[in-house]
């Protein structure tokens, strides 16, 4: 029997999410532009919209594309993990941030059986 | 002589054991009714426990939207979307649905509890309690959006046993059978719908889990914020249990007339280790939240391998059927003084 993918898709959505959530305050604060809060405010919206999407369907499929997607955003999350350790530039971790709510989403809708 | 004596025996032994084993798959075997009453009682602790966690999780929900609602202006955060709420209301749903499904089971073990204790002719009761769910008998959540894509479209839960509605005209295959009969085929059918329950709780699990890690999460950040940025909670509850046996008090007057005196250094130092103190609490809760779930999988897996001990009509005792039981109830105190401290 096939292994069910949603536990692991499901993860790497809400790992994503959480690197910003949990560390949006110091984040925010240290936006220099209100372009930059904005930016930060939309992807946290963005982040956790996607989670809960996750949350609600059924995310079956395993296709070649759709594993390779989900590989890139466990790929992103530790590069993310590993940029808020050392934080140096806050518009590096938005660029980062963005790529990863991007396949994030891209994960949710392609892997999603209707 | 010798070697003919002990071929005849080998051959009585084996025909003892086979008459044994043909005597078990015919349902021959005697059930004990007090094992069954043991197996259903420790089987309802499990069930209800389990339906009072799901409750918490989607109960937990609803605070959730309540708790998103306050840290957004504090934490500059953007409102809920209306399609999470969406998401939301969906997940509440799901978790309705299941604590159906469960209260369904926890009804049959009532019945086969009945069954055991006085041989009480239920026809059909085990073949209909599943089927015969009417969503409108469980209140529904008030709903956090209107005008949800799937909203309306609240329908049963599959049914597990997904065996055929016995007709009422139809004469009911427990009729006229033995109390031993009855109790066997009752445990069959039951553990028939059990398997079907474990196996979805087996998919489900770890969106359960991610809810209430979620759930969690969000209120350690509401409560971080409240407690750091803002100075409008005590951490009294908090350090209650580092003080209090030592016969001290956290003094919530002292500390904000102090506090005012003290240099950023202290003052940060304080706040820091009121941080990790809250994290720690968090992630002792996590643990134990997600603990209890799979411990409670675990024990409807035990559940399920005591009803085929008892159709092969072996006696239960306490100890057998309790031995499992105790590390959940274990951990589920563990978690209620969590809450309450």
């Amino acid at each position: 029997m096939p292994v069910d993918p949603h536990p692991a898709y499901l993860a790497a959505v809400q790992h994503a999410y959480e690197v910003l959530d949990d560390n949006f305050d110091d984040l925010y604060q240290q936006c220099t532009t209100a372009d930059q809060r904005q930016s930060l405010r939309s992807l946290h919206a963005a982040a956790r919209d996607t989670y809960w999407r996750a949350v609600a369907v059924d995310l079956k499929d395993s296709s070649p594309v759709v594993r390779e997607i989900f590989s890139e955003l466990t790929q992103a999350n530790q590069d993310l993990r590993d940029l808020i350790a050392n934080l140096q530039n806050i518009s590096a971790f938005i660029a980062l941030f963005t790529q990863a709510v991007r396949l994030a989403a891209s994960l949710v809708t392609l892997a999603t059986v209707a | 002589m010798k070697g003919g004596r002990q071929r005849l025996r080998g051959a009585v032994l084996l025909l003892s054991a086979s008459l044994a084993l043909g005597l078990l798959g015919s349902g021959c075997a005697v059930i004990n009714p007090q094992s069954a009453v043991r197996l259903s009682s420790q089987a309802l602790l499990t069930t209800r426990s389990l339906i009072q966690t799901l409750e918490d999780t989607r109960t937990g929900l609803s605070s959730y939207v309540e708790g998103k609602a306050l840290s957004g202006p504090l934490l500059n955060q953007e409102p809920l979307s209306r399609e999470t709420l969406c998401s939301i209301t969906s997940a509440q749903r799901s978790l309705r649905l299941r604590v159906q499904l469960l209260s369904k089971l926890a009804v049959l073990y009532d019945h086969f509890a009945d069954l055991g204790t006085q041989g009480r002719e239920d026809p059909g009761i085990f073949d209909n309690a599943i089927g015969e769910l009417n969503p409108a008998d469980y209140p529904v959540d008030p709903p956090l959006v209107a005008d949800c894509p799937s909203e309306g479209e609240v329908t049963p839960p599959p049914d597990p046993a997904a065996g055929p509605a016995a007709s009422p005209t139809a004469p009911s295959p427990w009729l006229g059978v033995s109390r031993s009969r009855s109790l066997r085929f009752a445990s069959m059918r039951i553990r028939q719908v059990l398997a079907r329950v474990i196996a979805l709780l087996e998919k489900e699990l770890p969106i359960y889990a991610s809810l209430q890690r979620e759930a969690l999460r969000s209120r350690k950040g509401l409560a971080k914020a409240l407690l750091l940025k803002f100075g409008t909670v005590s951490p009294g509850d908090l350090l209650a249990p580092q003080l209090q046996e030592l016969g001290l008090r956290w003094d919530e007057l002292q500390f904000q007339r102090q506090q005012q005196d003290w240099p950023p250094a202290k003052r940060a130092a304080v706040q820091a280790a009121l941080a990790a103190a809250v994290e720690r609490r968090a992630d002792l809760l996590l643990g134990t939240q997600s603990t209890s779930l799979q411990q409670h999988l675990s024990l409807l897996r035990a559940i399920a391998r005591l009803h085929l001990s008892l159709e092969v009509g072996q006696p239960l005792d306490w100890r057998q059927v309790a031995a499992p039981v105790l590390p959940v109830v274990r951990s589920i105190n563990l978690r209620d003084s969590c809450k309450n401290q």
